[in-house]
């Protein structure tokens, strides 16, 4: 297969993305004439739709089966459901961001959010570390930009910096970890790498620096432990909405990565001692994670906080599954994969509800700060506050939400390793894994004291605010009516979402694909 | 008639849609609407018993044939598959929304359906801030209890049985005491603590057995269908028993401590839910604290759930579990819960708080005839879930009719009550004759039956009489602090609380005589003919000590066979 054939159809097939990044830049370009919000929401809107629609009428299989080493971009399931997630995010942030009373800035924040949706879709579909890298970039970017543009405060120029540096620390480290695979494999190319490791079942020890190196950096993306500091400062110091999106894009993001790169650790014995070791760094990762996550939560006042520490819990229950899934034989049962990426749609939609509820009530003579200063928003808002308690008990686990089925599926994978099979996992490699589903269980249990305080904060404490006061019809409510339902959909009918043509077999592609 | 499940199940959620739709009209119109609604809840309950009384015959034929549980009547809609199901085992490989009827639950759904019924009507006049909120959570609460009953696929029991606590959260923080909030979370927390063990257990389990077919290379699909998955666990046992004698028994133990820990981690949820005794600090505070109309619910129908758990998952699917470990641990704490119960009910100074402590001695009796685990025990354990929960709903009933006259159900404040409001202290006494277990009233049925359970219970470790001894000394305590309570507040001098609510107490209101009457004819009728109750649920019960019996070949075989008595 010529190159040359296969680049024009990685053209081809990243229209959708080619077009939002020329929508973006002409917003920025036309910018300086229009300052008005209303118009631009409308615009940026219509510009997301149309690339849903391009999205659609990308062909299926672009890609002969043979080529797989020349690809850039990979077109599979995990690809085509993660396309029309980023994009559908782009929706849902540009409501939340036109809620925010900042005429200023609007195409620009805007433009920032569609570079950043664009990314996540991206980093997808990449089968090479170089669009990898770009994917990665192209969200952390705009959400230096974002960051600066939420608010004027100190706290907010702290949060900005701190983010800025640390994010520029570990870019830095993924590109290490890239240079050094490329060194040790002799290519960029993602599918090229995994076969050479599959192929070759004890490599090098020092394959264990790049792998070191790509987990912090991508560690840091979806603030794994040691690579957390910045999450609750920043949380802290910047606005809800800013705080909402950086919680879920580069998490979607970055798992997706993961998932990608070691995917091949993924197949089972196959992948040899790597994928064992993999595996381990994975346990610890998830545990300490989990544990440090939901204690920190505990002391915590400020719903940036607390949020921020929620959404480190539940990278550690995400990452529970990825290192579980080298020990399950394929046809096992339960898709992992899949299972990661309902996580990730449940874990979308509660967390950015949460984040816009705060937003919707919170305004200039009413800010919101700590849980206590919810109070009453029981009598106030009575809708918002219940559809807030949704997402909380969805972000708990609750029965009857989608949190509580995503998060099933991962202590089911983690309770579910089989021993004795063909596999040669002992009765002590199960337990261990064992080990991490009780662990999850106890954190678990702890999260529900944290999302609990917040809950009675709103239903059982006094009402601080005196009147009532009536909320103007925003577009945030249109995005907020749509998580919730969302929500319900993912808990009472989950079928809805298995069974559709983006998700079906979603699990498959990473493994089948590194294997061909 | 297939649809009437759906009906049961999810009338009472359309409920909650209607009351909260009249958020804004008067309390009257409210109560109408969430009675309305209650009364054809507890018709159709009434109605699938009514169905289901001819068909027991055949259910006996069908357990006998099948060795699993046979719904009777049942719906079941896929929701996530995970692999290709299995022509032996065709509910597996997916979630299922799985609901049906059985012996085990046909009873519990009108007892769920009624005491429902009997909340709404107990909190007729005191719940009038937020009316239509409390009777939506009331019906949501309603539906979750319902749900777990009804499900046969274990999963969404645990999604029902958890989903529970949502609605309680609420109920209780919102319109309970002085001290809510703290009660509130405490159940909220114990509980869902525990029922995240218990989800653990869960998984592990339905892995389990997927797993254990692996080693004995027997081919199952991943299932989480409760009857399938009994017929999948006592096929294990088969296979493992006969296993070759070189493994040396090496499968046996394997089997038997894969169980010993799935029980463990199941039985956290189900204990704190019942309550248990170690586990029972979230109940006298919980029960207290909550509006009456909601503690009536929480004893009466709620900590059901809990036995209904291990009777339904625990002792049927991890039999060698259930008779070598649980049949030890929670024969003891039965014990201790039925003694320390009547115990601490003898020291309380408030008829709330000695309901409280004497609900923790009688599901006692629960669970020791629960694990007696032969057909006369669970019988006695079934039996004894449905008379004491219409039992202890009576007395919660009777209770806020106390709080309603006179503010308060302390023992100082009330005296000689009996020569003010006289009938409604001669149904006080009919109750509290019921619930001491006064023979040919139906309390004393389900008590008999458990403390006979216990003389052939399957336990190693301690003589099943010298216990049934222990358990009996139970009942007389019951007796104590029962009548003493009628001693202080109904007999003796006329004293009432100076601040009174109403200034001529009346005696019992027409309201009250509607579902009080009642009551005490079937509380009559279930101490009479109790055969009838124990004949439906006998082909679940026999089902159960069969697979038991099965399971461990190292008991003598009278102990399975000692059911036949209570015919």
């Amino acid at each position: 297969m010529e190159a040359a054939v296969v680049l024009q159809n990685s053209l081809k097939f990243l229209v959708p993305e080619a077009f939002l990044i020329a929508f973006g830049t002409l917003m920025l370009l036309v910018s300086p004439f229009l300052r008005a919000k209303l118009p631009w929401g409308i615009i940026s809107i219509a510009g997301v739709l149309g690339a849903y629609s391009l999205l659609w009428q990308v062909p299926r299989d672009i890609f002969p089966t043979d080529s797989l080493y020349l690809q850039p971009v990979l077109q599979d399931q995990l690809s085509t459901f993660v396309r029309h997630f980023a994009i559908g995010m782009g929706f849902f942030f540009i409501l939340l961001f036109w809620a925010a009373n900042q005429e200023k800035y609007s195409p620009e924040i805007f433009a920032m959010i569609i570079f950043q949706v664009t990314g996540c879709s991206i980093v997808s579909s990449s089968n090479d570390l170089i669009v990898l890298f770009l994917g990665l970039e192209l969200i952390s970017i705009p959400s230096y930009i974002l960051l600066f543009l939420g608010g004027n405060s100190k706290a907010s120029m702290e949060a900005t910096l701190k983010y800025f540096y640390l994010s520029v620390l570990f870019a830095g480290m993924l590109l290490f970890g890239f240079s050094y695979m490329f060194g040790l494999t002799g290519s960029t190319n993602i599918s090229l790498i995994q076969d050479t490791f599959l192929a070759n079942k004890n490599p090098v020890p020092m394959v264990v620096i790049p792998v070191i190196a790509i987990v912090a950096g991508l560690g840091f993306k979806v603030s794994l432990v040691p690579f957390h500091f910045y999450a609750p400062d920043v949380y802290q110091g910047t606005s809800f909405r800013a705080a909402s999106m950086l919680a879920t894009v580069p998490k979607v993001a970055g798992f997706v990565a993961l998932l990608r790169l070691f995917g091949f650790a993924m197949v089972g014995q196959q992948s040899g001692s790597l994928g064992d070791s993999i595996s381990l760094l994975f346990w610890i990762l998830a545990a300490i994670t989990m544990c440090l996550g939901s204690t920190m939560a505990l002391l915590q006042r400020n719903l940036g906080r607390i949020l921020a520490f929620s959404s480190i819990t539940h990278s550690g229950y995400l990452m529970m599954a990825l290192s579980v899934a080298p020990k399950l034989a394929p046809d096992h049962g339960v898709d992992l994969v899949g299972g990661v990426l309902f996580y990730l749609f449940a874990y979308f939609f509660a967390t950015y509800g949460v984040f816009a509820i705060l937003e919707a009530l919170q305004n200039q003579e009413r800010k919101i700060v700590d849980w206590d200063d919810l109070a009453g928003t029981s009598v106030t808002n009575p809708w918002l506050a219940a559809i807030l308690v949704l997402f909380l008990f969805s972000l708990t686990g609750i029965p009857l939400t989608g949190g509580f089925l995503a998060k099933f599926l991962m202590i089911f994978s983690a309770a579910s390793v089989p021993f004795n099979s063909e596999n040669n996992i002992s009765v002590e490699t199960h337990n261990v894994y064992l080990l991490l589903a009780v662990i999850a269980v106890v954190n678990a249990a702890i999260g529900a004291w944290f999302y609990l305080k917040i809950v009675s904060g709103l239903y059982f404490k006094p009402s601080v605010w005196p009147q009532e006061r009536k909320l103007a019809l925003r577009p945030i409510f249109l995005a907020i009516g749509l998580a919730a339902i969302a929500t319900i959909v993912l808990g009472v009918y989950p079928k809805a979402i298995f069974k559709s043509k983006l998700f079906r077999g979603s699990g498959d592609s990473v493994i089948v694909g590194s294997l061909k | 008639m297939n649809y009437l499940l759906l009906e049961i199940l999810f009338l009472p959620l359309i409920a909650a849609f209607v009351l909260l739709l009249f958020k804004s009209k008067p309390v009257a119109t409210i109560r109408t609407i969430a009675i309305l609604f209650g009364l054809v809840s507890f018709g159709l309950s009434c109605k699938v018993v009514n169905d289901y009384l001819p068909k027991v015959e055949k259910q006996r034929d069908l357990l006998h044939q099948k060795q699993t549980f046979v719904p009777y009547d049942s719906i079941r809609l896929e929701l996530i598959r995970f692999s290709p199901s299995n022509p032996e085992f065709p509910a597996s490989g997916a979630l299922n929304f799985y609901i049906g009827i059985d012996g085990l639950n046909v009873f519990l759904i009108p007892l769920a359906s009624g005491l429902f019924l009997a909340a709404i009507f107990a909190a007729w006049n005191s719940i009038t801030v937020n009316a239509a909120i409390f009777y939506t959570l009331l019906a949501i609460l309603h539906f979750a209890t319902l749900g777990a009953f009804l499900s046969f696929d274990i999963i969404q029991f645990y999604t029902f049985f958890e989903f529970t606590l949502v609605p309680l959260l609420f109920l209780i923080a919102l319109w309970g005491g002085a001290n809510r909030l703290y009660a509130a979370r405490k159940i909220f927390i114990y509980t869902l603590a525990g029922g995240l063990f218990t989800l653990l257990g869960i998984i592990t389990l339905v892995s389990a057995m997927h797993q254990e077919s692996v080693i004995t290379n027997h081919e199952k699909p991943i299932t989480f269908s409760i009857p399938e998955l009994v017929t999948a666990s006592s096929q294990t046992s088969e296979i493992v028993q006969k296993a070759v004698p070189e493994t040396d028994g090496k499968y046996l133990r394997d089997w038997n401590s894969v169980q010993k820990w799935i029980f463990m981690f199941l039985m956290i949820g189900f204990a704190v839910k019942v309550p248990v005794v170690p586990v029972n600090t979230w109940q006298p505070t919980g029960y207290f604290e909550a509006p009456t109309s909601v503690t009536l619910i929480m004893s009466g129908i709620l900590a059901k759930l809990g036995v209904f758990g291990f009777i339904r998952i625990c002792l049927p699917i991890l039999p060698n579990a259930s008779s070598e470990f649980g049949a030890m641990l929670f024969i003891a704490l039965g014990v201790v819960g039925v003694l320390y119960g009547a115990a601490c009910a003898i020291a309380q100074d408030d008829i709330r708080k000695m309901l409280a402590y004497s609900s923790l001695s009688h599901l006692g009796f629960c669970m020791v005839g629960a694990f007696s685990l032969n057909e006369t025990g669970l019988s006695g354990a079934m039996v004894q879930m449905i008379n004491h929960g219409i039992n202890i709903g009576i007395m919660f009933f009777l209770c806020e009719g106390l709080l309603q006259r006179y503010g308060t159900t302390r023992f100082k404040d009330l005296q000689g009550l009996g020569s003010r409001i006289k009938m409604f202290s001669g149904f006080m006494v009919f109750f509290v004759m019921c619930s001491v277990g006064l023979p040919g009233l139906n309390g004393f049925v389900g008590e008999l039956l458990c403390v006979l359970g216990l003389f052939d219970a399957r336990t190693t470790l301690f003589s099943g009489k010298v216990l049934a001894g222990f358990v009996s000394l139970g009942m007389v305590l019951g007796a104590w602090y029962f009548l003493g309570m009628l001693m202080k507040v109904f007999f003796q001098g006329l004293e009432e609380p100076v601040f009174k609510k109403q200034e001529n107490t009346s005696d019992i209101t027409t309201l009250e005589k509607i579902l009080v009457i009642p009551t005490a004819l079937l509380c009559l009728y279930l101490g009479v003919f109790p055969q009838g109750l124990i004949d439906t649920i006998r082909p679940e019960t026999h089902l159960i000590s069969k697979v038991i019996a099965k399971s461990n070949q190292h008991l003598p075989k009278w102990a399975v066979d000692s059911g036949n008595k209570t015919r």
